[in-house]
């Protein structure tokens, strides 16, 4: 009799198991008609999402989309697909900065695609190749504190970091991460290794206060705890339109200095994509005018690259500002070193 | 025939348990083997690499054991006296207190860290290795409440009673209730050590430089997920010596202490200190619950935002609602098998032993890529891996554990005689386990399966990597909604989930209230 309570108590708990654990798997089983991309995306959800939707509504092609957090750096979106490579799950990489866009160009992880849409990008924001595009760039900005910083000392230059007047005063993100890092590599690539490395040991000399991020060094300035400090365009425009009292200065954009970074974003197929046709349809979507339009109006304010755009950048663009001059292949190059750099000597 | 039935049923849900606990240590082997792989032949390279620079090392070290050493500390100082007290003492809304600690265990760790950054700005001592310990320490004080709470609450009267006749008051607690409350208290420790080495939300936030974010940096370097891997490895080796340290001194003991078959434990009266030890709980309370709670409600901002939140993540809240129990209950599954194997079975224990010692040891972001490296292939692996299975499985790695920890004690009070008489009346296991093994560790396995719960709720760097896309987690949800601060959305979601929780646990509270709270007072 026990026997049979028991045989029947296993039977009920292996019929439960074999339900729950379809319910897991059954979502995984998709229909071979329905018509998929997937893409991971580097750029905030808030503004990526409605572009992606757009998308979905207007081809009925369903979107199923990875999203970055900022609390696990790089560790996300760059190492899936670099882990997925032999059997790569991603179709489509929409990354908010370059340089390690082009690291998995090097690594050999992208396929290359001459979108025909990427025509209209300026060829110094495009692989030659194809092998990526960028468009709706942001921009690599000081953010000052009106209260803290009189109209005569205002800061014209990345430089001014380094001023003694401001010793402590200022903030920039840990250049390990993000733009920042994307930052400290082309200054690598552009000024070369001594000039960079001198320049940020005079940061560190300088107590440049190092942040979690570009959005806590815009919260700071604001805050008046900083009185200024180097973000980006999105992060700073947000202080600025919520009536808190900064500024954005534009650095570096006189004729005798180096230009102002702008960092674009990048898209890439991933070679090998499960769903190559679609992912190529969504990257010509991606850079379209209306979609670059899209992000300029958008909160992130972010910088149409295509001239074609009409809508009006809330910031300066390339055409207004100085830009740096920046070979993103080389920066990439430069990347380990630059990051050896910073981690070694810098965040001590 | 029913019986046989009942054996094969039993010998294949035996099978599918070691399978799938083989399964879960499997990726983590993977990557420790691969550090020591390159180009093809064994190597020490990605130790070399990752170790070049060991003064920046011994650095990151120095801080990670501040950061560790300190939210232990401040964890147990709150948690330890807040357990017992809420637990075994007649003290003024202990249950009330319990509920906070629930609800506050849900709070991610973010919320609090933010918390204590708007009381205290930039101001020096909180960006440093012992802000993020205090900061680490009040958030987890409430699981180490509730961990070693229960703890407490399986004292043997019996022995409680004797050492009254012998002692007083205060030998009665030192000579019977903590020995019956080590084990929590080591469990608890243990957790917070690993939870806190591990994490790096608050000390990236607070710019604290530890192994945590090391093995980040190795990710961010390009130098692959080896060296990261690689750099991991002293706090592996040390976690492992700790947790193995605590199993050799705990082994001769607990038996028939923690759980085991005592009744219900008696409350100790406080008479004139009740209500000053009532306005220090409500202090500490009001650290690591209340101020977070305020914060979430403050910047939630109207109670409309409560409907924008459910509707800006439904989707992520109702599947992470379904996947973390599903997850929580799996691991039960494992962790019941595993560890009877461990209190029971010589040869078994060492291998299931190494196992846990493994998967408890190695940080998320590790586990997230090896489950890649395994599933990520054509054929069953491949539908695994595109389906929500190879989320469930990182849930499961992070908190098995945690959930064998749980129960070793409880497993280790059911005698040996009960086990061998039922084994004599010709009983198979299933009969043993229903009625020799689950009357005694059934509390046990409802604190195992609500910490397996919680931590597959909060888990972020390995379910991030191995969640498909389309289905994002309510953890990463909830952090792409923070850029820096606790905004409206994030917030709802935040409360969304303690409301939702706090239902489920006041239901799962009625199984236990006969069992956890006494109904005699001592003098």
């Amino acid at each position: 009799m026990r026997g049979a309570h028991s045989g029947s108590f296993l039977l009920a708990i292996a019929a439960s198991a074999t339900v729950l654990v379809a319910t897991v798997l059954f979502p995984g089983c998709r229909s071979s008609e329905e018509r998929v991309v997937v893409i991971y995306t580097a750029l905030d959800r808030a503004f990526s999402e409605p572009i992606l939707n757009g998308f979905q509504k207007q081809t009925g092609i369903r979107v199923l989309a990875k999203y970055d957090t900022e609390a696990t750096k790089t560790v996300g979106l760059v190492s899936a697909i670099r882990a997925e490579k032999d059997r790569p799950r991603c179709d489509v990489f929409w990354n908010n900065e370059i340089v390690n866009t082009v690291r998995l160009q090097k690594e050999g992880l992208l396929e290359p695609y001459q979108a025909i849409a990427a025509k209209a990008i300026p060829p110094e924001f495009r692989d030659p190749e194809g092998y990526w595009c960028g468009f709706a760039a942001r921009g690599r900005v000081l953010i000052v504190n009106t209260n803290l910083v009189a109209p005569a000392q205002m800061p014209d230059s990345i430089y001014s970091l380094a001023d003694a007047t401001w010793k402590g005063k200022t903030g920039i993100a840990k250049p390990l991460f993000g733009t920042t890092a994307t930052h400290a590599a082309c200054l690598f690539a552009g000024l070369g290794r001594e000039k960079a490395e001198a320049l940020l040991e005079s940061f560190k000399k300088n107590d440049v206060k190092i942040q979690s991020g570009n959005k806590t060094v815009a919260l700071n300035v604001s805050a008046g705890v900083l009185a200024f400090g180097l973000t980006d365009t999105d992060d700073a425009i947000g202080e600025v339109e919520a009536g808190k009292p900064v500024v954005i200065v534009y650095p570096d954009s006189r004729p005798d200095q180096m230009g102002m970074l702008f960092i674009p974003n990048t898209l890439a197929l991933i070679r090998n994509a499960p769903h190559g046709d679609a992912g190529r349809q969504l990257i010509e979507y991606l850079l379209s005018p209306d979609v670059e339009g899209a992000l300029a109006r958008a909160e992130s304010s972010q910088i149409p690259l295509n001239p074609e755009v009409k809508v009006k950048a809330r910031v300066k663009t390339p055409s207004e500002v100085k830009p740096m001059t920046v070979d993103f292949l080389w920066a990439a190059e430069q990347f380990d070193e630059a990051a050896a750099y910073v981690e070694k000597s810098f965040l001590k | 025939m029913q019986v046989r039935i009942a054996k094969i049923a039993g010998a294949m849900l035996a099978l599918l348990a070691a399978c799938l606990g083989a399964l879960c240590v499997l990726p983590v082997l993977l990557m420790l083997a691969g550090t020591f792989w390159h180009h093809g032949h064994p190597s020490l390279f990605h130790l070399a690499a990752a170790f070049a620079d060991t003064a920046r090392l011994q650095s990151l070290f120095s801080t990670s054991a501040v950061v560790a050493a300190g939210s232990v500390g401040i964890a147990l100082l709150l948690g330890v006296p807040a357990g017992f007290l809420c637990f075994r003492t007649n003290l003024p809304l202990r249950r009330a207190v319990i509920f906070a600690c629930l609800l506050a265990s849900c709070i991610p760790l973010y919320v609090t860290s933010t918390c204590w950054m708007a009381l205290f700005g930039m101001h020096v001592w909180l960006y440093s290795g012992w802000g993020a310990a205090w900061i680490s320490g009040i958030a987890y004080a409430p699981l180490v409440t509730l961990i070693t709470g229960i703890a407490f609450a399986g004292s043997d009267r019996d022995l409680e009673d004797m050492a009254t006749l012998d002692t007083g008051r205060r030998g009665v607690f030192w000579h019977a209730s903590l020995p019956a409350g080590a084990w929590g208290i080591a469990v608890a420790a243990i957790a917070v050590t690993i939870l806190s080495l591990w994490d790096i939300t608050i000390t990236d936030i607070l710019m604290v430089r530890t192994f945590a974010e090391e093995v980040f940096t190795q990710f961010q370097l390009g130098a692959g997920p080896w060296n990261a891997t690689a750099v991991s490895l002293p706090i592996v080796v040390l976690l492992a010596a700790l947790w193995l340290a605590i199993i050799g001194f705990m082994g001769g003991r607990g038996e028939g202490t923690f759980w085991g078959r005592v009744q219900s434990p008696r409350l100790v009266e406080l008479g004139s200190a009740r209500y000053l030890l009532g306005a220090l709980m409500a202090a500490v309370v009001a650290m690591f619950f209340v101020v977070p709670l305020l914060a979430l409600i403050r910047a939630l901002g109207s109670a409309g935002n409560l409907v924008t939140a459910w509707r800006t993540a439904e989707d992520e809240l109702l599947g992470t609602l379904y996947i973390t129990p599903l997850a929580a209950t799996i691991t039960l599954f494992l962790a019941v098998p595993a560890t009877w194997a461990l209190v029971r079975s010589r040869r078994g224990r060492w291998p299931i032993l190494a196992g846990l010692i493994v998967l408890i040891s190695v940080p998320a972001p590790i586990v997230g890529i090896g489950l890649i490296y395994l599933l990520n292939r054509d054929g069953v692996g491949a539908m695994l891996y595109d389906s929500q299975a190879g989320l469930v499985m990182a849930y499961v790695m992070r908190a098995l554990p945690f959930a064998v920890l749980a129960l070793w004690p409880a497993m280790k009070s059911i005698p040996r005689e009960a086990d061998e008489m039922a084994v004599l009346d010709g009983a198979g296991w299933p009969t043993r386990f229903r009625y020799v093994v689950f009357p005694e560790i059934w509390q046990a396995m409802i604190v195992a399966w609500f910490l397996s719960f919680i931590l597959a709720l909060t888990d972020m760097g390995a379910s991030f990597l191995v969640a498909p896309p389309g289905r994002a987690t309510l953890t990463t949800r909830f952090f792409t909604l923070i850029h820096c601060g606790v905004y409206p959305d994030a917030a709802g979601i935040c409360l969304i989930l303690m409301g939702i929780i706090g239902v489920a646990a006041a239901i799962l509270a009625g199984f236990l209230w006969p069992r956890l709270w006494g109904t005699r007072c001592t003098s």
